[in-house]
C-alpha cells in the first residue's frame, strides 16, 4: 500500500511479525508448543497457555491467548 | 615421679615384713608396702602479699557549695486584703416553698383491706339485650317497602274476631265509646338490608352529542402500510458520486489569473501571507498549512495565545480552507520582519491533546456508522458517511462488547472503525467534517470501466515525476475477527487465492461486509505500483478539475485516448508563491498500476 504519510512509512519499517491465529497441536512441556498455521505449516512457538486442539493468537512469535473458532467463508471479488 | 624429660625415675622400694598378730587369729603376714611420702603441699606460701591501703588518700575534690538560697526575701510586700469588706449582696432567699400547703388530705388507703380485689369481677351484663329487634344484615336482600306492605294489609279484607276481656269476664259493649280501637302497623323484626347493593349497572353508553359537528379536515390517510412517505423530505444535496466528472476545458494555452485571499476568521482582517503551502495525504486526518507572514501586527492576529489558537481562512481560486495556526517562528534579519507560521485544519481538534481521551466498551449492539458518529456527538464536528452507494463504505453491525478501547481520542476511535473496513477519513477543507469513504472507491481491476471523480487534461500538467514501487501481487486475503465476528477469505475472481497475503485480524470484523471491503482494500494495494506526481494548474473560478482530493479516482486525459489512464489520488499539495500573485499549482500524487 503506497502512502505519502511519513508516520505510516516509519511504522511500516518497525512492523514486526504481525499476528496470526493458529491451532495448537501439542504443548511440549518446556515452555513451547507445536502449532499449525492456517495454511498447514507446523511451527514451534513460545508459550503453553493454550491447550492442544484450541485456536490461539500468536503475537510477536509468542502464543498469547485462546481465540474462538470463527465461521469462515470465501468471497470472490 | 617424672623428670623433666618425662622418663620414669627409679624408685627405691623397701619392704618390711612384720608379723601382725591378732588375738585368736592365725599368724597371717600382711605385707604393707611403704613408700617414701611425697611432698604435696610444701609450698604453702600465699603468692599474695598484704594489700596496700590505696584508698586512704582519697580526698574530696569539692568544697562545700555556697548557700545561695539563704535570702528568702520576697520582692513583693504583703498583699493588701482587698476583699475584706465585701459583703454578700444577696441575702438568703426566703423559703418560699415552706408556705406551700398540700391541698389534698392524706390519702386514704382503700385497697389494703386484706389486699382483696375491691371490685366485683362479675359485673352485670349491661349490654346484654337478648331480645334484639334486629338481625344480621341481609346483604343481598331486597329493600323492604313497609308502606306497600301496610297498604296491602289495609286493602285486604279479612274477618277478625276481637275478644274483649275485662276483669276476667267477657265485656259487654254498651256504648260505642266504651271501646277505642286503634289500628296500626307493626314493623316486623327483620334483618337490615343495605340500600346501595344493586346488581344492575346504571352507567350506559354516553349519548352522542357532537355527532353533528363536521371535522374541518378530510379523512385521514393510513400511512401504516404506505411506503411512500406522505410528507416531503429535503433534497439530497450530496452529489451522486457516480455522476461523470466534469470535463476540463481543453486549451492549447491556459491563461490563469490566480487569486489568493487569506483572512483572519475572527476579525476578517486580510493577512499578507506569502509562500503558502497546503497539503493533505490520504492517511492524514487534517490538512496542513504553512506560510510566511509579514508584520508583527499580522502575527498578533493569528498567533496562539491564552484564548487558544486562531483560525485563518484561505481561499485559492474559490476553493476555501480554514486552518488553525499552531506555531510560528520569526526571522529578524534586517530589513525583513517575517514569520513562518504553520497550522492544521480544524479536524485536528478531535485528536489528542485537544480532545479528551476516554475508555469505552459498547454495552448495546450498534453499527459502525452509529458508533463513529457517537464519538463526535456534541463536539460540533460531523461525519459524512454515506453508506448506500456502490462507492461508499458500507455500514455494518457491531455486537455487544466488540467495540472496546482504552484512552483513545475521538479521531483515533473513528479511524479504528473506518480502517477496519478499509476506509479512510478525508477531512473537509472548510468545514468541521470528515468524509468517510473506502480507500479505493473502485478497486484497480475495475478502473477501466469506472467513472472518474476528476479528469486532468495532460495539457494542464506543468511537470511530472514518477516512482516505481514494486510489491508482491497477492490474490487472496484472509480477514477475520478475533474474539467474535466472522472470517472471510477474500479472493480475486478466478484466482483461487493461491497466493494469499498475510492474514488480517481485527476486533471489529464482525460482519462479512466489513471483511469483504477490507479485503478489497488490501488486495487493491498489492502489486507493483507507479506513484506519479503531476504538477498541474488550479483553474480559476472553480472550473474543473478544481483541487484534486485524496481518495478520488482521477483520469489523466491525453489527446490520444489510448494513453488515458486512471489512478487513485494519494496526496495533494498546493503552493502559492505570493499573495494575489502569479504562481499557484497543485501537486497531485497518483497511484496507478504499473
Amino acid at each position: 500500500m503506497s502512502t505519502r504519510n511519513p508516520w505510516l512509512k516509519f511504522r511500516r519499517l518497525l512492523q514486526g511479525e504481525g499476528r496470526t491465529v493458529v491451532t495448537v497441536d501439542t504443548n511440549n512441556g518446556d515452555g513451547t508448543s507445536n502449532v499449525s498455521t492456517r495454511q498447514g505449516a507446523s511451527i514451534k512457538v513460545k508459550g503453553e497457555s493454550v491447550t492442544a486442539g484450541n485456536k490461539a493468537m500468536i503475537e510477536g512469535g509468542e502464543l498469547r491467548y485462546e481465540v474462538p473458532n470463527l465461521s469462515t467463508s470465501v468471497v470472490e471479488v | 615421679m617424672t623428670n623433666g624429660a618425662g622418663v620414669e625415675a627409679p624408685t627405691l622400694v623397701v619392704e618390711y615384713t612384720a608379723p601382725l598378730r591378732t588375738a585368736g587369729a592365725a599368724g597371717t603376714g600382711w605385707i604393707v608396702p611403704i613408700t617414701a611420702a611425697e611432698t604435696k603441699d610444701a609450698e604453702t606460701a600465699s603468692p599474695w602479699q598484704a594489700a596496700s591501703a590505696a584508698d586512704l588518700c582519697i580526698a574530696a575534690r569539692y568544697e562545700d557549695s555556697d548557700h545561695k538560697d539563704r535570702e528568702p526575701a520576697i520582692a513583693w510586700g504583703d498583699a493588701d486584703p482587698q476583699a475584706t469588706h465585701n459583703a454578700i449582696a444577696w441575702a438568703f432567699p426566703p423559703a418560699l416553698d415552706r408556705k406551700r400547703r398540700i391541698d389534698w388530705g392524706t390519702a386514704v388507703p382503700k385497697d389494703n383491706g386484706d389486699y382483696g380485689v375491691a371490685w366485683i369481677m362479675n359485673p352485670a351484663f349491661r349490654d346484654k339485650m337478648p331480645d334484639l329487634p334486629w338481625y344480621s344484615t341481609n346483604l343481598y336482600g331486597a329493600v323492604y317497602d313497609d308502606e306497600a306492605a301496610r297498604r296491602a294489609l289495609q286493602n285486604t279484607d279479612s274477618a277478625t274476631t276481637v275478644t274483649l276481656f275485662g276483669s276476667g269476664e267477657p265485656f259487654d259493649v254498651e256504648a260505642p265509646t266504651d271501646v277505642l280501637l286503634r289500628f296500626g302497623y307493626q314493623v316486623p323484626d327483620r334483618p337490615s338490608v343495605p340500600h346501595d347493593v344493586t346488581t344492575r349497572i346504571t352507567a350506559r353508553q354516553a349519548t352522542e352529542r357532537d355527532n353533528r359537528r363536521r371535522l374541518p379536515w378530510g379523512d385521514g390517510e393510513s400511512v401504516w402500510r404506505n411506503y411512500n412517505l406522505p410528507y416531503p423530505v429535503e433534497d439530497n444535496n450530496v452529489p451522486n458520486p457516480n455522476d461523470p466528472a466534469e470535463q476540463p476545458e481543453i486549451r492549447v494555452v491556459y491563461l490563469t489569473m490566480n487569486t489568493l485571499q487569506i483572512i483572519d476568521v475572527e476579525t476578517s482582517t486580510p493577512l499578507k501571507i506569502q509562500d503558502v503551502r497546503i497539503s493533505l495525504d490520504i492517511d492524514s486526518l487534517s490538512w496542513q498549512f504553512s506560510g510566511t507572514l509579514h508584520g508583527a501586527g499580522s502575527l498578533a492576529l493569528v498567533r496562539p495565545d491564552g484564548a487558544g489558537m486562531k483560525d485563518i481562512s484561505v481561499t485559492i481560486n474559490t476553493h476555501a480552507w480554514v486552518f488553525t495556526i499552531e506555531r510560528y517562528t520569526s526571522d529578524e534579519q534586517f530589513p525583513t520582519h517575517k514569520f513562518q507560521i504553520s497550522g492544521v485544519s480544524r479536524t485536528q481538534y478531535m485528536a489528542a491533546p485537544f480532545a479528551p481521551s476516554r475508555s469505552y466498551t459498547n454495552a448495546i449492539a450498534t453499527t459502525a456508522a452509529q458508533a463513529a458518529t457517537a464519538e463526535l456527538q456534541n463536539t460540533g464536528f460531523t461525519l459524512s458517511w454515506p453508506t448506500g452507494g456502490a462507492r461508499d463504505l458500507p455500514d455494518w453491525p457491531i455486537p455487544i462488547g466488540a467495540l472496546s478501547f482504552r484512552d483513545k481520542s475521538p479521531a483515533q476511535v473513528v479511524a479504528q472503525i473506518v480502517k477496519t473496513a478499509g476506509g479512510v477519513m478525508v477531512p473537509t477543507a472548510d468545514a468541521d467534517e470528515w468524509k468517510i469513504q473506502p480507500r479505493y472507491p473502485v478497486p484497480p481491476w475495475d478502473w477501466a470501466g469506472a467513472a472518474p471523480d476528476a479528469i486532468i487534461y495532460i495539457g494542464m500538467v506543468r511537470s511530472r515525476s514518477a516512482q516505481y514501487e514494486p510489491a508482491p501481487a497477492f490474490d487472496g486475503c484472509y480477514v477475520s475477527g478475533v474474539n467474535q465476528g466472522v472470517a472471510v477469505e477474500v479472493q480475486r475472481q478466478g484466482s483461487g487465492g493461491l497466493n494469499p497475503m498475510p492474514d488480517i485480524y481485527e476486533e471489529l470484523i464482525t460482519d462479512p461486509q466489513a471483511a469483504i471491503y477490507r479485503g478489497i482494500a488490501e488486495l487493491s494495494a498489492t502489486g507493483n505500483k507507479v506513484v506519479e506526481t503531476l504538477k498541474i494548474i488550479i483553474p480559476e473560478l472553480g472550473a474543473a478539475p478544481g483541487v484534486i482530493k485524496p481518495g478520488q479516482i482521477v483520469q489523466v486525459q491525453h489527446d490520444n485516448p489510448a494513453e488515458d489512464y486512471k489512478a487513485l489520488c494519494l496526496s495533494v499539495s498546493l503552493a502559492a508563491k505570493k499573495a494575489g500573485g502569479a504562481e499557484v499549482y497543485q501537486s497531485v500524487t497518483l497511484e496507478r498500476d504499473a
